[in-house]
């Protein structure tokens, strides 16, 4: 994270041709790594993470001229990362050979492998009781539970009512309690 | 919420994850080397067209219009019925007919408005008589 990050200065830099490339830097490298643990709280695996992470900002890129600054640029780069995660999570579920009732099986067994993971065996299960989450729940519940982020917060990236994103969040956490009382 | 605290005791809120030495760091120069070029958007301006040459098209449909309808006019006053024309469908009154020969002969003759004003005054046309010429004449 940069140290000193003026976000009017940076939108200023963003709306003239000759600066764009420059405070479009100055986002990636402020905003990278926080857009990361989200992406990778939702996938998982580190190199689909990277994946997903740089078409969330190659996007982003692209369509630096429809910025206009009435959003906060994190909300804005989090709308991106997220709907990027949904398509990624979509299409490998579509291009997957393996059987539904397996799904579930070989995400695990993954987890436990990946060279990139060195939780606990209690944060492991949370994040197989997270895998059960339908994907725009699983979000919420992150944003909620490891963010902590107001749901006014979480209502202005999502684009969904308060109202909303509490029950669902109030449904997440009972189906995961449930799934961790009946794995231990 | 007491299932989220219960989590919350199992399972805590800390991060599982690691990433290779070095990602974070490299990842915004990775990434800016392999960004598209944006292109360049080139505006091209638009001559300004001045009120007159705009509106000319509509002028010249609008003469077009006016020039047609005084050609169908024209056309229907060669074509309509002329005071001579109508001798053939003289009244049967007497007294019109006379005053209609009258008339006729002195606008042949060249007479000019008010002279012939005079003729219709001498051949004792009162105003019914003028009345009954004017209606016959254009029935005929």
């Amino acid at each position: 994270m940069n140290p000193i990050y003026d976000e009017q200065q940076v939108i200023a830099l963003l709306q003239e041709p000759f600066t764009v490339k420059q405070g479009f830097e100055i986002i990636v490298r402020q905003y990278s790594e926080q857009l990361y643990w989200q992406i990778r709280r939702m996938v998982f695996d580190h190199d689909d993470a990277n994946d997903v992470l740089q078409n969330a900002f190659l996007k982003a890129w692209i369509n630096i001229d429809k910025f206009r600054g009435d959003a906060k640029i994190s909300t804005w780069l989090y709308r991106i990362a997220f709907n990027e995660c949904l398509t990624f999570i979509n299409n490998k579920k579509a291009e997957s050979t393996v059987c539904i009732d397996d799904m579930e099986d070989s995400e695990v067994k993954s987890l436990s492998s990946d060279s990139y993971f060195e939780g606990t065996e209690a944060q492991r299960l949370l994040l197989d009781a997270i895998k059960i989450l339908p994907e725009k729940q699983r979000i919420i519940f992150n944003l909620k539970y490891f963010d902590d982020l107001r749901y006014e917060e979480i209502s202005s990236i999502l684009g969904v009512t308060v109202g909303a994103l509490k029950a669902s969040y109030f449904h997440a956490v009972q189906k995961i309690q449930k799934f961790i009382q009946e794995s231990l | 919420m007491k299932e989220e605290d219960d989590i919350l005791k199992k399972c805590g809120k800390g991060n599982p994850f690691t990433v290779p030495e070095g990602y974070f760091e490299q990842f915004t120069s990775n990434l800016m080397n392999h960004l598209p070029e944006k292109q360049e958007k080139v505006f091209i301006q638009t001559p300004k067209v001045s009120m007159t040459v705009r509106l000319k098209p509509l002028m010249y449909l609008a003469a077009s219009f006016v020039g047609l309808i005084l050609m169908i006019k024209a056309l229907i006053f060669v074509s309509a019925p002329t005071a001579h024309s109508s001798k053939t469908k003289l009244s049967t009154s007497p007294i019109a007919s006379t005053a209609i020969t009258t008339v006729d002969t002195a606008s042949e003759i060249g007479y000019s408005d008010q002279e012939l004003e005079a003729i219709v005054d001498r051949s004792k046309l009162d105003d019914y008589g003028v009345y009954q010429l004017v209606s016959e004449q254009t029935n005929n």
